[in-house]
């Protein structure tokens, strides 16, 4: 299934993190791609814009925000977006993504990805944002949606079902973190396989994979672990459906050696339902 | 929500501080949210409270490890309590949460050895800065042997971005260092210290300087002549040229100019 943009599958990618510069200035591993977290190089200009710089050079490179706020009520931050607009062109980023949330309202900045009532007013208001955000980056972006703990009384909305009408009226596209859809599943009491059955295909551009911390009476997202059989079979799902699309593992907190990430990222490969017809990175590099 | 998310204490009282009854009042904020099968609405909201004040206290650790290391995991949690109260983060990056973190322990009562915890978060601060500056173009000795020595007087240095100076009542680097490079850390006394905190091949150094020294480098770094800085470190008690010629080859050899011009 191809997607509105007709953006490639570049295969399977891993987040870049600090613990690995080393190893991947050195070794160059044959990772098909890597995924930034934007935040972490907008305002720096040392040895993280220097190991973003020759990572760039040698791989192909998508960033995902945290900070557009897409539901937040506070003016849109321009001064962000234009060091994000910056940034993607210096990398030459192949797609900007971030989430459905808001982030803080009043000026201040909670640092998380909080829900947001899914209501026809906020549908309303966050596509308006959206419109505006890709008018000045000049570029589609993809929001994900993410891991909750919490639901609002007043949603009259289903997640997947205002992600999708989100789409419509913005034009924006998805990012379908296979493991959110799991955790807010757990959380909320609702059926995941729904979720991914549910999430309009031509819009999804991209997968995230990731491990999770359960806690018993919820589900946290805290990417700090292998994933587990049950969002793989989701990810099977996701991947009967919308087809081979760019997957990116994401490991954030207890961060192991870089190849025991990359071996994860690439499990992901035994999930996908379509033939592995297509030429990556890593596959031409082991051919040769 | 954002109002009961920056409260202190349990949910049960954040949702009755003014500010969060300005969003609703407190007998409504259960029914805003949906229970799970095993949780309360409040205790939903609960979560996103935990994790907000574990995320910023862990970004004030990464900027401070120094100050975290001293105050030990229950006092530092403290203090970043405290400080993230009175200065919620009002940016896209965590970078630069913790700028204001010197500021607020001057301000502070009933802490130990304060001057010495402020001096280590300056000292932090500063490094802060220059981990995340720009690079810049690097003068080596030659800069200067291009000029005629009748132009000497009139030149300038252009120090590079990454620099800092930093004047402490205590030789905090000592402690820095050592816990950089997992020695024992050292017991530190008062002794007035001066430091260039500045950044070579991405690694930030400190390098201790005299007090004529430390004159001589702050005049230049704040576009004085050459003249003008020799003169304002005289001033400040200076000393003869050979020790300043040697003060300019560490410092070129350092790499703490970017350029030199008349």
């Amino acid at each position: 299934m191809a997607n509105n943009w007709g953006i490639p599958d570049l295969g399977f990618g891993i987040g870049l993190r600090t613990v690995h510069f080393p190893h991947i200035l050195a070794k160059s591993p044959p990772v098909d791609w890597f995924e930034i977290l934007s935040e972490n190089f907008l305002d720096t200009g040392g040895r993280p814009a220097y190991v973003l710089d020759q990572v760039a050079e040698r791989y192909p490179v998508v960033m995902h925000g945290v900070s557009l706020s897409v539901g937040s009520t506070d003016p849109i931050d321009f001064d962000y977006l234009r060091k994000l607009k910056a940034l993607a062109c210096r990398t030459r980023a192949r797609w900007i993504s971030d989430h459905l949330c808001w982030t803080g309202v009043s000026g201040v900045n909670t640092h998380d990805l909080l829900p947001m009532p899914y209501t026809d007013e906020s549908l309303r208001h966050a596509a308006e944002r959206v419109r505006v955000i890709m008018d000045y980056l000049e570029r589609p972006v993809f929001l994900e949606n993410p891991s909750t703990y919490l639901e609002f009384s007043e949603s009259t909305w289903s997640e997947w079902d205002f992600l999708a009408e989100l789409t419509e009226r913005s034009g924006c596209g998805l990012l379908l973190d296979v493991n959110n859809v799991y955790v807010s599943a757990f959380n909320h009491g609702y059926d995941a396989f729904e979720y991914v059955d549910r999430i309009p295909e031509d819009r999804v551009v991209q997968i995230h994979l990731a491990g999770h911390t359960h806690k018993g009476t919820h589900i946290l997202d805290t990417h700090s672990d292998h994933v587990v059989d049950a969002v793989w079979a989701l990810y099977r799902r996701a991947s009967q459906r919308l087809g081979n699309i760019s997957t990116l593992l994401e490991w954030d907190e207890d961060i192991p050696s870089f190849d025991i990430v990359h071996a994860e990222a690439l499990k992901a490969r035994g999930f996908r339902a379509a033939p592995q017809n297509e030429v990556t990175r890593a596959t031409r590099i082991h051919a040769a | 929500m954002q109002a009961c998310i920056l409260a202190e204490g349990p949910v049960e009282q954040a949702i009755r501080t003014s500010s969060a009854t300005k969003e609703f009042p407190a007998s409504r904020a259960p029914g805003l949210i949906r229970p799970s099968r095993t949780l309360a609405p409040l205790e939903r909201l609960d979560i996103y409270r935990g994790m907000y004040e574990l995320r910023l206290t862990e970004a004030l650790r990464t900027d401070y490890p120094g100050l975290a290391h001293f105050l030990g995991e229950e006092q530092f949690a403290e203090l970043a309590r405290l400080y993230i109260t009175a200065h919620p983060s009002r940016s896209y990056t965590l970078n630069r949460l913790g700028d204001g973190l010197p500021g607020f322990l001057d301000d502070l009562e009933g802490l130990p050895r304060p001057r010495l915890l402020q001096d280590l978060a300056r000292l932090e601060l500063a490094s802060t800065f220059v981990f995340d500056e720009e690079e810049s173009p690097t003068a080596g000795p030659g800069a200067i042997s291009r000029f005629s020595y009748q132009q000497w007087d009139d030149l300038r240095f252009t120090p590079i971005r990454a620099l800092r100076l930093v004047e402490l009542s205590y030789p905090a680097h000592r402690y820095l260092e050592a816990l950089r490079s997992e020695d024992a850390l050292p017991r530190l006394r008062p002794a007035r210290t001066r430091l260039v905190v500045y950044r070579r091949d991405f690694h930030v150094f400190y390098l201790p300087l005299s007090r004529p020294a430390y004159a001589l480098l702050q005049s230049l770094c704040e576009g004085l002549t050459l003249g003008e800085a020799v003169q304002a470190m005289f001033d400040a008690g200076g000393t003869g040229e050979g020790l300043v010629y040697e003060w300019f080859r560490n410092w070129f050899t350092e790499r703490l100019f970017q350029r030199v011009y008349v």
